[in-house]
């Protein structure tokens, strides 16, 4: 929990990266594909309104997964994975 | 009844249906919901993962992911004549083999799939399914199958679908001019529908209608009680949004078939019964 408090505040600029949940978790809307451009749209300083908007995100439970989703893959593929 | 599309894009489907009853639109929801069938991955056989998931969950992605579904060339496994073992007409393959030889990590998309079917891809090329580090590989074989909501949310066609009344708001602008407040049902209503720019009288949009959530916060807090909210009884708004799996007008059909079907099983088996008078 710490190294992921730390990971999130030390990470001053927002890199691209993945796992992000392939579908809502309460709805079922397909948002993954999502997530990249959304991040994008941040980097161009462009608002999160503005992007959700043009991504087609609606509602709050959608909005929820991008906006509180840190990713954690990079990390993990520091390490070899256990065969 | 009458019929009136307000808005319709390739993700979204609004209507107005007037002069239908409550159970009939909510059985039509349902049936939409969860007997509509669609495509999905059902069955993965991984033969190499080197990506830091572990395999159980890099198939649940894979089975989240929507693909475009041919109503007309599959079956359902269980009415197939294969008995739900699988065949060319319940079932299609999708292969995924990625090597990465270069020096950087690199991400598996959902377009990397192949299919041998062209018409049953995933609906989006850009959906990420895993990363993977330099010199690692992900080999895997994928069979997807028709299916429904009711087993599984990956087989459902929609992504939402709801209803609700048709919203009808009385608002009578005279008792405005003695409110001590500076009207606080403009900052109240969630939608934003009252517009008090000049400060004086609100507002009331024309097409109020369209995203009014009936939530009535604003007959509630209006000191002066000059608004009423009601939803028209009989009148509804019914919006369908789908992730692009089946056209609107195949679901829509598709869900009165099953709906007939449904009710002339139940008349058959009621002809077998004795009813004694
Ligand atoms: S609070 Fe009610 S009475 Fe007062 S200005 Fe707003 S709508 Fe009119
Ligand atoms: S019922 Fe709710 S959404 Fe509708 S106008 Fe009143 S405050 Fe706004
Ligand atoms: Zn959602
Ligand atoms: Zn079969």
């Amino acid at each position: 929990m710490i190294f992921v408090i730390k990971y999130f505040f030390n990470n001053k600029k927002r890199r691209l990266k993945i796992i992000i949940p392939i579908r809502c978790f309460s709805c079922g809307k397909l948002i993954a594909h999502a997530y990249k451009p959304y991040l994008e749209y941040l980097e161009r300083g462009e608002s999160s309104e503005k992007a959700y908007e043009e991504l087609g995100i609606k509602r709050f439970c959608c909005k929820r997964m991008i906006v509180a989703h840190v990713d954690l893959i990079d990390d993990l593929l520091k390490f070899p994975r256990l065969q | 009844m009458e019929l009136e599309v307000i808005e319709k894009d390739k993700y979204n489907l609004n209507l107005i249906i007037r002069g239908i009853s409550l159970e009939m639109i909510n059985a039509i929801r349902r049936i939409i919901l969860s007997w509509v069938p669609a495509m999905a991955i059902d069955e993965v056989i991984i033969l190499k993962n080197d990506s830091p998931l572990y395999d159980e969950i890099l198939a649940h992605r894979i089975g989240l992911i929507p693909l475009k579904t041919d109503l007309e060339t599959y079956r359902l496994p269980a009415d197939c004549e294969c008995g739900g073992f699988g065949c060319p007409s319940c079932q299609v393959s999708l292969t995924c083999e990625v090597v990465n030889d270069s020096k950087n990590n690199l991400i598996i998309y959902s377009g990397d799939l192949k299919t041998n079917d062209p018409n049953i891809v995933p609906v989006n090329p850009n959906i990420p399914i895993v990363k993977i580090g330099s010199g690692s590989s992900l080999i895997f074989e994928a069979y997807a199958t028709l299916g429904r909501s009711r087993t599984h949310i990956k087989w459902q066609p929609v992504s939402n679908i709801f209803f609700r009344y048709l919203p009808n708001i009385t608002f009578e602008s005279e008792k405005c001019n003695n409110c001590p407040d500076k009207c606080i049902v403009s900052r109240m209503c969630p939608e934003k529908l009252y517009d008090f720019s000049d400060e004086k009288i609100p507002i009331l949009q024309k097409d109020y209608w369209k995203s009014c959530t009936l939530c009535n916060a604003c007959e509630k807090n209006c000191p002066e009680k000059a608004i009423k909210v009601e939803g028209e009884n009989d009148n509804y708004l019914f919006f369908i949004e789908s992730d692009g799996v089946l056209p609107f007008n195949t679901i829509l059909k598709k869900a009165f078939e099953i709906f007939y079907a449904i009710i002339d099983e139940f008349i058959e088996k009621l002809e077998q019964v004795e009813v004694k008078e």
